[in-house]
């Protein structure tokens, strides 16, 4: 996928419009395919400004939008009040001194922002590795060329895929919040909920598959 | 070609960042040889992108933005050390431990890293001090059947090197299987050559259950 960015919006704040919260509902159905002028499209345009030009401004833009998320993120996973703004704020300076690594034909801003929240909690508040596969090991399996085309959700829009998750039935949706919100395993949903673990299984497979569905659907 | 993979649940596991270090060294070294497994981890840490695009907004002080602000100095330099363009794009896969695995395990082809456990087993334990999971390389000399045995808790197995086969079909390079609690099975590796496996474990209650019979007389230290 080649992607010659052209920016499409002023960066001021003022025509940024927030995304409503699952609870609230979703509003805006706009039907755009490329997303552009999308929160993910400013979000990137800001984040590559960082990156080539160290540009605290744009750095500023992003602080501004994603801490409050980031920091409202990790008191849903638990994290405790004293280390509350430490942690959103250490997560804030990965993001500025790692820019150069997101890459926009893998994905969203957002969805960069969650791995990094994710590692930071798992780093320094569980204080766990998390072993990942190395990009650069010449063991690894690669795609065949032309295949990275099918990272379906990296193309939706974050808007989308919130869209999606809001349709799913409440039962696949709360497995999904346990996971995302409270970062419990499957294993862990199950004793909580009293749910067999077959149970627990079967719903984040048909959770998966029905956003699949919904997401082709749209994209067609 | 890869016919066994982790489920959805354990995926979801590793990309929520809920699994233990010893179920994401597992997944991780899969994710090395799986581009499919890959990217469906990709799609569900988009999901993860979308909880958090979605979340509330908390109170941000003007305080931690300035102190965060001002910090920025300390790393003027973008770090920039992956460049994914170069990564080998083959459809033939290479043979060796992937990364993670090799830095956990040290390098499998010196002897010395193995303990030998009797009946044609050898083994590599791995990231010991874990209380919930047992971790650990195990070696099956080609040809030889390991006993049959039961499982007192769940336990999966990666294939990494050399094959076998047991009531539930034949496994290779990057193949996973699960184990249920309860569930039987005799592998029996390949012949001529040794099957290399990585094998997680839900730590057995107590020796004398029926993962600790097993793992005993042919595995244990
Ligand atoms: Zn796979």
């Amino acid at each position: 996928m080649s992607f010659e960015y052209t920016p499409q919006f002023d960066t001021s704040r003022s025509d940024f419009v927030e995304l409503n919260g699952f609870v609230d509902g979703m509003s805006s159905h706009q039907p755009s395919v490329t997303g552009r002028g999308s929160d993910d499209e400013r979000l990137a345009h800001w984040l590559s400004l960082v990156a080539e030009k160290r540009d605290k401004i744009s750095f500023g833009y992003l602080f501004d939008h994603l801490a409050p998320k980031i920091k409202g993120f990790l008191r849903k996973n638990g994290t405790s009040e004293v280390s509350l703004d430490d942690l959103t704020q250490e997560v804030m300076i990965k993001i500025w001194r790692y820019a150069g690594q997101f890459d926009q034909k893998k994905g969203k801003v957002t969805t960069w922002v969650f791995t990094i929240a994710r590692n930071a909690r798992i780093d320094l508040i569980r204080k766990e590795n998390r072993p990942e596969p190395d990009v650069n090991d010449p063991v690894m399996v690669n795609d065949p060329p032309n295949r990275s085309d099918d990272i379906l959700f990296a193309k939706q829009t974050s808007t989308r895929i919130s869209e999606a998750i809001n349709e799913l039935p409440d039962e696949q949706k709360e497995i999904l919040k346990y996971a995302f919100f409270e970062e419990k395993s499957h294993a862990e949903i199950a004793a909580q909920t009293g749910l067999p673990l077959g149970t627990v299984k079967s719903r984040i497979r048909l959770a998966f598959q029905r956003l699949k569905k919904t997401l082709t659907e749209l994209d067609i | 070609m890869i016919t066994h993979h982790p489920n959805d649940a354990l995926l979801l596991d590793y990309a929520s960042g809920a699994a233990s270090e010893p179920m994401s060294l597992l997944i991780a070294t899969h994710l090395a040889l799986c581009p499919s497994c890959r990217r469906k981890v990709a799609d569900y840490e988009a999901i993860g992108g979308a909880f958090v695009s979605n979340c509330g907004s908390e109170k941000i002080s003007r305080e931690l933005k300035s102190e965060t602000l001002a910090s920025l100095d300390d790393f003027l330099d973008v770090e920039t050390c992956h460049d994914t363009s170069i990564g080998t794009r083959s459809d033939e896969p290479k043979a060796g431990i992937p990364q993670p695995l090799s830095d956990y395990c040290g390098e499998v082809d010196n002897k010395d890293v193995w303990q030998w456990a009797g009946f044609g087993i050898k083994k590599i334990p791995l990231l010991e001090i874990h209380d919930k999971f047992e971790c650990y390389m195990l070696a099956i000399r080609g040809g030889k059947k390991v006993p049959s045995h039961d499982h007192g808790g769940s336990e999966w197995t990666l294939v990494l090197d050399g094959a076998f086969t047991d009531e539930a079909g034949h496994f290779s390079r990057g193949d996973m299987v699960e184990m249920r609690e309860g569930e039987e099975h005799q592998p029996m590796a390949d012949a001529g050559k040794d099957c290399i496996c990585l094998v997680v474990a839900e730590a057995p209650v107590s020796l004398t259950g029926s993962v600790g019979r097993f793992l005993n007389p042919f595995i244990g230290n």
